[in-house]
């Protein structure tokens, strides 16, 4: 198989690690990043949705920033920075691999739980990295437990890297508390994603969203239970004011299709069922012989534009402040249904495609 | 290629009965080295789940503190999980599976106790 021909990520890596390639894979998309290869094992992946080791280790201060410069600049060389810190005794050897080995994982798990793009390939460029590199099928197969293992009542990964969990009351004061689920705790704040937690404390994403589960699941955290659908568009089909409103009942006798064509654009939704008047509107929808897909796409949650019509009940402020401070690369439209797909079509596809050969 | 996380396991099993060691993320599972038999060593993944589900427990019933080993035992063998301290960062697992008939359980953790801050070195 040339790389040419790769359908998926998966298979490209494999097919790079067959050929013994040295370089670098750009992937687009939301977050992407950047995949470094050397002899077909893969060093290191940069993205933007999760913290590299750099930042793991300048951040808690593992190695404090003026080290580092110094560092830096007695080895330009990035690709041999690693060897240099171990040298000049700031880092152990096994604790830089270790370093570089998770942030890999955890690249490569943000990189998954987003909706993959197109790649390009590039010649190789100078990275930090430690030990011998990660086999492209192990990177493959543990991205699937990861991900397998953070689909929950919420949906899929992608669904709880949107949640912005806040603590309950006294959540910190539990006695009993590991410290790394307190320092976890003094984060949330029910303004930042799982994603926020993890650059602020310089841990891995995927480690910071099992904590989540893990304090959600001792209710020391909380989030809207109409959250995990939030950042998709509703595909309700549109309702303009007086038509398919419980006052006028009488058009909806001659079946839903003159309706939805005389309503020719979906109306963005949020809340889910939260709002008695939205509920009620949808349930007149379903009466009225809408499409399975709309009656599913009622209960989602729309992207929460400011300038949306739909806003009431007080529900509006909460949405326009929502909105403000979604990050880039973490909003994603889509209908739902297509986003499972994607997700299930990043890295983990390869499993099964990815080795042909 | 041997990896220096790789390298520094392979010392513990100088240990009497010791046949399998792993380093294991004890957040995420991920195995990051093994030496000796990685059967016998047990799997990261599960490894760390039992380890964080035996700690929440004992938080939740009042223990104070961190997790710092479990040792199962069955006829046959021993497993230990012994909880690896970082300066920062999340904390590591060191699972051992050790053979009864040969292993003195209590000599044997201590001694891997004692060595499992040498690992990062």
């Amino acid at each position: 198989m040339t790389t040419a021909e790769a359908r998926n990520l998966p298979a490209l890596l494999q097919g790079l690690h067959e050929e013994g390639h040295s370089g670098t894979v750009r992937v687009s998309g939301s977050p992407g990043g950047t995949i470094h290869l050397r002899g077909g094992l893969i060093v290191a992946v940069e993205t933007p949705g999760a913290p590299a080791a750099t930042s793991v280790l300048l951040t808690p201060g593992r190695i404090d920033d003026e080290t580092w410069l110094a560092a830096c600049a007695a080895e330009p060389d990035t690709d041999r920075l690693g060897g240099y810190l171990v040298s000049a005794g700031l880092i152990g050897a096994a604790e830089l691999e270790v370093v570089c080995t998770a942030s890999v994982f955890d690249a490569a798990f943000a990189m998954a739980i987003g909706p993959p793009g197109g790649w390009t390939l590039d010649d190789p460029e100078p990275v930090l990295h430690a030990g011998a590199g990660v086999e492209p099928r192990r990177l493959t197969e543990e991205t699937t437990r990861r991900i397998v293992r953070l689909s929950g009542a919420w949906g899929a990964p992608g669904e709880l890297a949107r949640i912005r969990p806040a603590a309950v009351p006294d959540a910190g004061l539990r006695r009993g508390l590991p410290d790394r689920h307190r320092s976890v705790l003094s984060t949330v704040n029910g303004r930042r994603t799982a994603r926020d937690m993890a650059f602020t404390l310089g841990r891995g994403l995927y480690a910071i969203m099992l904590d989540l589960t893990r304090l959600e699941a001792q209710d020391l955290i909380r989030w809207e239970t109409g959250g995990p659908a939030e950042g998709r568009p509703s595909t309700a089909p549109r309702v303009l004011p007086g038509r398919g409103a419980p006052d006028a009942p009488a058009s909806s006798a001659p079946q839903a299709e003159p309706a939805t064509k005389a309503a020719p654009l979906p109306r963005r939704t949020r809340g889910g069922g939260s709002w008695p008047g939205g509920s009620r509107t949808r349930e007149n929808q379903s009466r009225e012989g809408q499409s399975p897909a709309a009656q599913v796409g009622a209960g989602q949650i729309g992207a929460g534009r400011p300038h949306d019509a739909l806003v009431r009940d007080g529900q509006g402020r909460e949405d326009h402040m929502r909105a403000a401070q979604v990050p880039d690369g973490q909003a994603r439209e889509g209908p739902p249904g297509e986003a499972s797909a994607e997700e299930s079509d990043a890295l983990p596809a390869g499993t099964t495609g990815g080795h042909g050969g | 290629m041997t990896t220096a996380v790789d390298a520094s396991l392979v010392r513990l099993l100088d240990s009497p009965g010791v046949t399998g060691v792993a380093l294991v993320d004890a957040v995420t599972g991920l195995t990051y080295g093994v030496a000796g038999n990685a059967e016998e060593a047990g799997d990261g993944a599960e490894c760390a789940e039992l380890a964080a589900l035996i700690a929440e427990r004992l938080g939740r019933a009042g223990a104070e503190g961190e997790l710092e080993s479990v040792i199962m035992t069955s006829t046959r063998r021993h497993q230990v999980l012994l909880a690896v301290a970082r300066p920062v960062g999340d904390p590591l697992l060191l699972t051992a599976g050790m053979d009864r008939e040969r292993a003195n359980l209590a000599l044997a953790t201590r001694s891997l106790a004692d060595r499992a801050a040498e690992v990062l070195a």
